[in-house]
Order: structure tokens, then sequence, then C-alpha cells
């Protein structure tokens, strides 16, 4: 089988605040194939939006990348590197994939702008407010066209907003100049993604956009790059569900079209259901389990996947009565983890063995379903005394 | 239910089919004026005040779960605020168990009998509080326990202490602050405060909506117990409408302030009536392996300004099934079209100028190319011969400029049953009737 387009290994983010170290993503790996949406699902603060921050290199201090890899096919790239820097090379390189995180800073910076992209859940902060909705795209074809053309001639500029930033620093030739050129592309950019008269709405500012079209717009701004990995961050999140029905067509228009590889972040199980091809179940900073679609709906093997599947109400029958996780998420301040596995003090079947740490197993026997929990290694053996976990 | 908790009522649950009508909203409207300038209103030209609530009526029977669901901006908070005061109405009128509640006697036994839950748990309880004390709060405003009987300290410390341990907390834990607790916990804490009077009926305004699923079911399911157990009355009101089917009896759907249909939950879900009940459900992912291969339409556009709602039905601007005149043979897309390109002459939405301009640079100058290029950028689907001529003659007069008479050649052969008259019933759609 061919090489993944995205292979993430054992990555860990970590934030040193002032209450202590906060272990946001602890050891994530998963692969993503050229063309094939990958889904992470999880509740709030369990880590997706900092995955993808770690994803495309944004995070922030106090936050750190801390450990893995995150390989990605470039073929062109991996001989140059092998060419230019055999040494180099050994690490970096593996066949056709290069490890992001052991490039240079001026690689990974034009890497990030040019084979990347992300969109968030709040399109607001990836307007410049006082610039015109067509004149930001125009901007990010420019920056584009600019850096194919003259690939060396990097600069870094800080100032931005949302994605402009993430483009700006990215590469960036200070854009004062916008080409006609590039404005006509911003236009077919803004039709692309279901803008009615897109011609006029270039002219508009962000503010006369209701918040579905200012999502459609930065998926447009998104696109100006012809990114080959989108990583989009509960992109329908905050809208009606009509919108995001709309916003959720598009992008799965667009999929089909470019045939973009795609990482999608969200808490909504259906989002999940309509978009994805592989999931990722996310839970305390870890991937607890992964697998395709049929392999986390149909057999599920994590317990906490099996609790957010019994817990979600569903629009086609209301009888059956919901199965709520009990308890809470746990706080990821790395001094009150323990080494056990984290989903432990809600787990209806934790064990012995659960007071360590549980590796990632296959699940089912499959090597592409897997599950970090020990029953999918040897099945259920015998409950933890009743009110173990309790203060 | 065991003997002590005596201050609890139980008047059993009915399945809220033909119950009796606790509360009654009739012809409900509540417009907010900010924004709208002395000018505005001394000119008279339709003060464009929100029209956040317009017109709404409903009854909500003992013991059911009655679901107030659409999308956001809709009114369903206003609904849910005006109902208990909250809110002065602009106009209409809520009874509670028969009482007409602007008269003002009714008001302070209401307020006891009546609760609400608000969406976000951190910012509904007082910081600064213990969660005992917030709890305790409504006991010392309305003077319980109004028998007299006993110390009351020592029975408010108690049934503070029943109510904590009821929505599954411990009394232990009475003295913390909010700080100290989770989502989940804090939406618990205000659901024993409003308990704590012994209401009849609350108000759940997206009681879950700003908790994790895991933790929404779990407040769901103390929902549910809470209601058998006391007998209480909900209006639940919710964007999400997997939950709305999963605890309401019936449901009122909301479209920009009015309601488009009420139904049972069963029927609602089963067979919705109003196109725009149909679209919101077809919208809805499902957590389903054929998720992927089901076809969703969905709406196009937005929801209009509640400044300046459509005439007729209001949901005439998108709807899928829109009336076309009897005489007018033309299929559904074509027809959507047209409607489209007419709401823009009406609000005057079309880039003209532009347009006139890109055909001047290009040595044109007549109408007819400015028009020809108009059509080419609102019309989509291929219209019948007759009705392309009759929308482009149309197209002439905005290209002059004459908005007016553009808008009023096209609502001579395209007026429409939906934008004309106002639907009403259970279902408010002229296709029901
Ligand atoms: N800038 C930051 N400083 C400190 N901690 C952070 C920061 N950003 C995120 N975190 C922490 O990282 C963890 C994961 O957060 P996040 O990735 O946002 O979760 P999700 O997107 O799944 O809701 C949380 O505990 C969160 O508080
Ligand atoms: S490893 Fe043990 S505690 Fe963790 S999810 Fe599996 S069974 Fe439950
Ligand atoms: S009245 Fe007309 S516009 Fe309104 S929902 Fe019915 S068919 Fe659609
Ligand atoms: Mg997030």
């Amino acid at each position: 089988m061919a090489e993944p387009l995205l292979r993430v290994e054992n990555l860990s983010t970590r934030f040193f605040t002032e209450e202590g170290q906060v272990n946001a993503v602890e050891g994530v790996s998963f692969e993503v194939e050229q063309g094939e949406v990958f889904g992470i699902v999880g509740e709030s603060g369990s880590g997706k939006s900092v995955t993808a921050l770690s994803l495309v290199d944004l995070v922030e201090s106090p936050g750190r990348v801390t450990d893995g890899s995150v390989w990605f096919r470039k073929p062109d790239l991996a001989e140059r590197i092998r060419e230019d820097d055999p040494e180099a090379a050994t690490e970096a390189v593996d066949g056709e994939m290069v490890d992001i995180r052991q490039l240079d800073e001026n690689e990974r910076r034009a890497l990030r702008g040019t084979d990347f992209a992300m969109i968030f859940q709040d399109p607001t902060s990836s307007f410049n407010p006082s610039i015109t909705v067509g004149t930001q795209i125009a901007e990010a074809v420019e920056v584009q066209r600019r850096a194919e053309a003259n690939p060396r001639t990097l600069r870094s500029r800080t100032q931005g907003f949302g994605l402009m930033k993430f483009l700006t620093t990215s590469m960036v030739p200070t854009v004062d100049y916008v080409s006609e050129e590039s404005r006509e592309r911003a236009v077919e950019l803004l039709d692309t993604v279901g803008i009615p008269d897109p011609a006029e709405r270039a002219t508009e500012y962000p503010y006369q956009f209701s918040g579905g079209m200012l999502q459609r717009a930065m998926i447009a701004q998104a696109l100006a790059s012809e990114p080959s990995v989108l990583v989009a961050d509960e992109p329908t999140t905050a809208l009606d569900v009509t919108i995001q029905a709309q916003i959720l067509n598009t992008m799965a228009d667009l999929q089909e079209e470019y045939g973009m590889t795609t990482v999608l972040i969200t808490h909504n199980l259906g989002v999940i259901a309509r978009m994805c091809d592989q999931v990722g179940v996310m839970y305390a900073g870890e991937l607890v389990e992964r697998g395709t679609l049929g392999d986390l709906f149909e057999r599920p093997t994590h317990p906490y996947t099996k609790g957010l599947l019994g817990s979600s109400p569903s629009l086609e029958d209301a009888t059956k009565r919901l199965q709520p996780i009990e308890g809470n998420v746990p706080s990821l301040l790395d001094e009150e983890m323990e080494d056990r596995c984290y989903f432990a003090d809600r787990c209806p079947k934790a064990m012995e063995d659960c007071l360590q740490d549980p590796p990632e197993f296959d699940a089912d026997g499959s090597q592409h379903h897997r599950a970090k929990c020990y029953l999918a290694d040897h099945g259920y053996e015998s409950a933890l005394p009743e009110g173990y976990f309790d203060e | 239910m065991s003997s002590d908790t005596p201050d609890y009522g139980f008047t059993g649950s009915t399945d809220g089919e033909d119950g009796e009508v606790l509360l009654s909203v009739q012809a409900l409207k509540k417009y907010f004026d900010e924004g709208v300038s002395l000018l505005d209103r001394i000119l008279g030209g339709g003060t464009n005040a929100v029209r956040a609530v317009d017109g709404v009526s409903f009854d909500v029977r003992r013991g059911e779960t009655l679901g107030l669901v659409g999308e956001s901006g809709c009114g369903k908070s206003t609904v849910g605020e005006t109902i208990l005061r909250l809110q002065e109405p602009t106009a209409g009128s809520v009874s509670f168990e028969g009482e007409n509640l602007s008269n003002r006697d009714g008001l302070t036994e209401f307020r006891r009998n009546a609760q609400i839950l608000f969406q976000d748990p951190f910012s509904s309880l007082d910081p600064r509080m213990p969660v005992g004390d917030s709890i305790r709060q409504p006991l010392d405003i309305h003077d319980w326990p109004w028998d007299g009987e006993g110390d009351e300290t020592e029975r408010k410390q108690q049934r503070v202490e029943q109510l904590m341990e009821r929505v599954g907390l411990s009394a232990d834990q009475l003295d913390r602050y909010p700080s100290e607790f989770s989502g989940g916990q804090l939406q618990r804490i205000g659901i024993a405060r409003a308990l704590a009077l012994d209401p009849d009926f609350i108000v759940l305004d997206e009681p879950t909506s700003a908790l994790d699923v895991s933790v929404q079911a779990q407040i769901l399911n103390l929902l549910a117990d809470l209601q058998s157990e006391f007998g209480l009355t909900y209006l639940f009101i919710s964007h999400d409408l997997g939950v709305i089917r999963y605890i309401c009896d019936r449901i009122v759907v909301m479209y920009l302030g009015e309601i488009v249909e009420t139904a049972p939950a069963e029927q609602l879900f089963t067979d919705p009536q109003h196109p725009y009940t149909k679209a919101l459900l077809e919208s809805v992912p499902r957590v389903d392996l054929k998720e992927r291969e089901r076809d969703i339409d969905p709406l196009a556009g937005d929801v209009p300004s509640p400044r300046n709602p459509p005439s007729g039905c209001r949901f005439r601007t998108r709807c899928p099934e829109v009336i076309p005149p009897a005489d007018l043979d033309i299929d559904q897309a074509a027809f959507r079209d047209i409607m489209d390109v007419r709401d823009r002459v009406a609000d005057r939405e079309i880039a003209v100028e532009k347009v006139r301009n890109t055909v001047t640079e290009e040595g044109g100058q007549d109408r007819p190319r400015v028009a020809d290029r108009l059509y080419d950028r609102l019309v989509d689907n291929e219209l019948p011969p007759e009705e392309r001529e009759y929308v482009r003659e149309g197209l002439q007069a905005v290209a002059a400029g004459d908005w007016d008479r553009a808008g009023e050649h096209l609502r001579e052969r395209y007026e429409s049953v939906c934008e004309t008259d106002h639907p009403t019933g259970q279902v408010s759609c002229h296709l029901v009737e």
C-alpha cells in the first residue's frame, strides 16, 4: 500500500503555565491517506484544538510541541534534503516522507504556507475588519503566487488575523500590491465556496457577512494556497444546523473536487458520520481509539467510545434511555495525572491492570482499528474494589 | 417517594395528550426598540424595532414537557423570559392555572411557582457566594417555610441539604464556591435552586447546550427523573433536535419570531408538515454509518432580519416549496430563482452600478446588455423562454434605475399567496390547510 500523505507519530504538546504543566496532547499517533478525511472527536478540553495547532506548528507560548513527528509525503523536498544534507536526511527523511518537525524554521514556514491550511470555529478572527473580504482573499492568493514564483524570498511578519496570520507568519512578502489577477481569483474562490453574487460580495467588509457566509469566505481564503492538507477545527460548531448543512455540503464537494486531505475536528458525532473516513476519539489528550467509521460506530472497543455513542440522543429513536458517562473530564495538570488509564475513574470496566497506563492495542485483530485499553488485549477480568477512586 | 421529604408536592404526571392546561400563552409579542431613533418614530415609516416574538400562542399542559425549538435568534429565549416576566411583553397575555398574569396580584405567587434554569451555569450563580447560599436564596426571598412550623434556620438547612443530594451532589459541598465545580455540577446546583420552592413549572433555557454530551446525558436523565418524581411541567428550550426529541412530549417550532408548527414529538419527527420543519430535521447530521450517502438539500440563504420580516409567510424567502400563482406553469427551482430575484429587487440589493461600469468599459452602453448581465448573475436555473423574457424586462427597469417599476412588473406576474397572506393554524403554511 502507498504511504499515507500524513503520518503523525507520538505527538505531545505541553503548556507550561503558572499552575503547572498541562499535558494537552499526549503521544498522539494517526495516519491520513491522500484525499481522505480523518476526524478527531472528543469533549471540550480533551486536546483537539491543541492537536490541530500542533499539526500546523502554531502552538504559542507557554505551549510547546515537546515530542513526536509529523511526517508529510513530499517527494521533491525529500529528494532535495537528501542531496543538500545527507546527514540530516537520515533522521528527517523516510522514503518520500519528510518529518516537518525536524525541518529548519524557513523550510517549515514555506511548507506550512503552501501545503497546509487551517480553518477555525470563529471566522471573524480570520479577517481584518477594515479590509474588504475580496481584498483579503486576494492577498492570500498573492502571497501564494509570489511564494511560488520566488520560494527563497521569505520574510516573516507577525501582525495578522487568524488565517492571515497563519499565512503571513508562514512566509511572506508583505502584500501591499494585489494584482487584478489575484482579485479575479478571489472572486472565483468565493464562487467555489457557494457565495451568491461573489463579485459583489468581494467588495464588502466582514461585518456585512452573516456567520455562515463568513465561514465560507474563510474556506475560500484557505483554498487560496491550494493546500494539500486542510486542518479544520470545529468549522461548523458556531452555526445553526441549516447553515451547518450548507457548509458541510460545500466542504464535501470541495473534498471531492480537489482531493484534499482533511483533518476535521469536532465534538459532534453526526458531523463525524457525515464527513469522515477514519476517526480518532480523543480523551484527556490521548487518542484512545482510532479506526474506520465502521470500526468506531459498529465495533467500538474503548469504553469511552461506547460512552460517547451511548450518551448521544438520537434523532431516529427517542425510546432508548441515554447512558451517560458518570463523573467528569479529568484535569490535564501533570501533577494531578496518575500513571494509569486516564478514563479508569469513570470506566464501568476498570480492572487491576488499568492502574497502569495502557499501550495501544489492535482491536478486533485489526491493525487499523486500535484502542488504548486492556479490553482490546485480553477482555474483562475482575473489577476494582468498589469506590476505589473516591477520595 | 420517601416520607422524610414532606415539602415536595406531588401532582402525578399526565401524558400531556389532552391534560389540563397549566400555562396558556396568547398572541404574545415582544419588540425591542433600541436603535430605533425618535425620527424613525415620528416619520412613522414602519418603526424598525426588533420583532423578537411576534404573536405567539400555545398551551403548556400539566405534567408535560413542551419543547420550543428553532435556530439561534428566532425568539425562543425571549418567549421563555417574557412568560416569566423577566421581560415585559409588548402585547399579548399569559395565564397560569387559569389566572391572567397581567393582573399583578397573581405575579408573586406565580414567581414562586415558576422557575427558570439558564444555559450558562458559570454566569447564573453568584461566584462570591457559597453554592449552599445560592440554593437557600429563594427560600429567604419567599419567606419559606410557609407553615411556620419548627426552627426556620434548621428547616432551611435541611431543605438545602436534601435538594443538593437529590440532584446527585453531596451536602458536604454546600460551603464551596462555584469555581470549585464543573459545568455539569453547577447545572445540578442550578436545578436544586430552581426546585427549592417546590414549583410546578420550570422553563429550561438550553440547559445542556454548554455541556459535553456525556454530561448532558446525566442532566437530561436527572431532569426526566425529577419530572416524574415531582410532577413538574417543563418548557424546554433548545436548538438541539436530538435533545428535544429525547425529552419532549410535544414540540413547538419557531422561525423568525413566529410559530410555524406545533405537534406531538413523535409526529413531528416522523411526519413533519411545515417546509421549515422538514428542512430543519433534514439538516441534522445523523450518528449513522449511512449518513454519508444521505442526500441533504440544505436551505439556501440566511434568516432575514427580525427588524424587517417578510410579509405573508416569514419563511417564504427561503422556502423550497414556495407556491407559484395558479396560472403559472413552472418548476419549483425556477420559481425559487425568480422569487430570489424579486427579494433582491425589493431590497435594492443588486449591484447595478458595477455591472453598468463593466459593460461600459467593454464599450457597450445599452440597457438590454446590462439587463442580460444581471440576468446571468442572478438566475441560475433554466427558465421557460416566456419567463426568461419577462424577468429580463424587469431587470431592464433595474438597469434604468427604476426599482419600483421593476418590482411592480415582477409582482404582477409572480405574486405568490405566500407573500400576500399570513398562514395560520397548527401548521402555518398555505400548503397545509
Ligand atoms: N494557551 C493555553 N495555555 C494553557 N493551557 C492551554 C492553552 N490552550 C489550551 N490549553 C489546555 O490544553 C488542554 C486541551 O485544550 P484544547 O485543545 O483546546 O481542547 P479541545 O479543543 O478538545 O476543547 C486544555 O486543558 C486546555 O486548558
Ligand atoms: S484500560 Fe481499563 S479503565 Fe481504561 S478504558 Fe480500558 S477497561 Fe477502562
Ligand atoms: S406558506 Fe408558502 S412560503 Fe410559507 S412555508 Fe408554506 S409554502 Fe413555504
Ligand atoms: Mg476546541
